[in-house]
């Protein structure tokens, strides 16, 4: 593990994350998150679903990107669809693209050599990450590891925020989630190498979470919300 | 991992931050800041009307929560709805003109792209306290908007708001009377909190065109659009500001 792994980690990296909150906001606004455990139970769910997904592109992205100077030909389209298809409700689609654009931003300032004009303007934000980890001299392991951190940060931040939770109390939940988010990346890298080795991108991992599409989907209809998801 | 390789950009790593806009080469953006209910939105309304015939313009807002404050400028008609954006700020709107602009930032692009003639970018923040100052990677000049509700005392209390403004707006100064407050003092220490930087009393309404606040904006956007240089707040140490303000 390297300083790259912080850099990209930190949430105050200035890539719009902070105002996300992955699905949370709906699921208070729901009642389905209202204590700790509830938090808990939403996080181990969203890690587990979208989280792997997540995992297993920005590794996938990271290995393609690969350890040396950027390819100007790589099959980021193909990613970008096969992530589409696995991101069912289109409001989660638009926020992964906003933070890919917003991280997009930062990447091309920090390493404006590379060519990240290829990724699109509005990149997912996993295949972003995975592509900027190895800018950041980090392997396909550690891109995972930063996705999977990501999907359940976000959320807990903005639990704190809109349930007035103990931050300490909430560090806790992600100290038990540290264990999981390392297991969720170590299967998502082996998987990412896998397909990556044949190119055989339909057999990304590909799993979802329905409770969190419907949050989404309701979300944008909500009069009164402070996140953007 | 790969302890060995160099990284990404092989040795031609550059420690330069990305150049500042070169001025009148993309529309001006204004930021005006100030706490809740200090009448930002009431501002940014009445600016709309005077320079909207003059100028492209477009209007980027930062509500707390819900779109309050782009529903109220699309309703008043002051502009085109399409020339009005909302950002959703996550419960920090400091943190959205401040420490990470880059939903501002995507707003301002995307009304860019639309409107390729725009002539300037007003960028309203949500009502934030005192501390609250745009990045410089995000307005070009900001004001900061305080009124006399809050008490004469407000300018000596200083904060970012109130001393690294380009200028300094004290709204409501009708009301002075009824709210006990003076006006001479705010003047006083407002001269005293930001030296050498700009206030201006408005009252919308006695000056609903916002008179001295208007001809501020057409000095910004006449030194933009003729390239010369923005007038930029010294970069006082706030520990030094903190100084003259005990001074």
């Amino acid at each position: 593990m390297g300083a790259g792994l912080l850099l990209l980690g930190d949430s105050r990296l200035p890539a719009g994350g902070y105002a996300h909150s992955g699905g949370l906001e709906n699921a208070v606004l729901r009642g389905e998150v209202h204590d700790l455990d509830t938090l808990t139970e939403f996080l181990l769910g969203k890690l587990y679903g979208t989280g792997a997904v997540q995992a297993a592109f920005a590794a996938v992205a990271a290995l393609t990107a690969g350890p040396y100077t950027m390819p100007e030909v790589a099959p980021w389209a193909e990613l970008d669809a096969e992530l589409d298809a696995r991101t069912a409700a289109a409001p989660a689609r638009a926020a992964s693209r906003a933070q890919g654009r917003s991280l997009r931003r930062v990447a091309k300032a920090a390493w404006p050599t590379e060519p990240w004009a290829a990724l699109g303007v509005s990149p997912h934000h996993a295949i972003v990450l995975g592509a900027a980890a190895t800018r950041a001299r980090l392997d396909e392991r550690e891109a995972a590891v930063l996705a999977a951190t990501n999907v359940v940060n976000g959320p807990a931040s903005a639990a704190v925020k809109l349930l007035s939770f103990d931050p300490i109390s909430v560090t806790v939940v992600l100290a038990e989630m540290a264990g999981h988010c390392d297991q969720v990346a170590e299967e998502a890298a082996d998987a990412a190498r896998t397909v990556f080795a044949d190119g055989d991108w339909e057999r990304l991992p590909c799993w979802s979470s329905v409770g969190l599409d419907v949050c989404a989907e309701l979300h944008v209809h909500e009069e009164v919300v402070h996140f953007a998801s | 991992m790969h302890l060995d390789h160099t990284p990404g950009n092989g040795g031609t790593h550059t420690h330069t931050p990305p150049a500042p806009a070169v001025p009148g080469s993309r529309p001006l953006r204004i930021g005006i800041g100030g706490p809740v209910g200090s009448g930002k939105t009431a501002l940014v309304a009445a600016l709309c009307r005077v320079l909207a015939d003059r100028f492209s313009l477009a209007v980027v807002t930062n509500d707390i929560y819900t779109t309050e404050d782009a529903d109220f400028l699309r309703a008043a008609g002051v502009l085109a709805a399409d020339r009005i954006a909302a950002v959703q700020t996550g419960c920090c709107p400091h943190t959205a003109v401040r420490d990470d602009i880059s939903g501002n930032l995507d707003a301002v692009e995307d009304l860019a792209a639309a409107h390729p003639d725009l002539d300037l970018v007003i960028i309203e923040s949500g009502g934030d306290n005192l501390t609250m100052t745009f990045s410089r990677g995000l307005a070009d000049v900001q004001m900061f908007v305080i009124d006399v509700s809050g008490g004469d005392k407000v300018p000596r209390k200083g904060g970012p708001g109130v001393t690294r403004s380009d200028l300094l707006v004290i709204n409501k100064t009708d009301i002075a009377p009824q709210i006990g407050a003076d006006l001479a003092v705010m003047d006083r220490d407002a001269a005293r909190m930001r030296p050498g930087t700009p206030v201006a009393f408005l009252s919308l309404r006695e000056s609903p065109g916002a008179d001295v606040v208007t001809a501020w904006v057409l000095d910004q956007i006449t030194a933009w659009q003729a390239g010369t240089a923005v007038p930029v707040a010294a970069p006082t140490p706030l520990s030094s500001t903190a100084g003259s303000a005990a001074g």
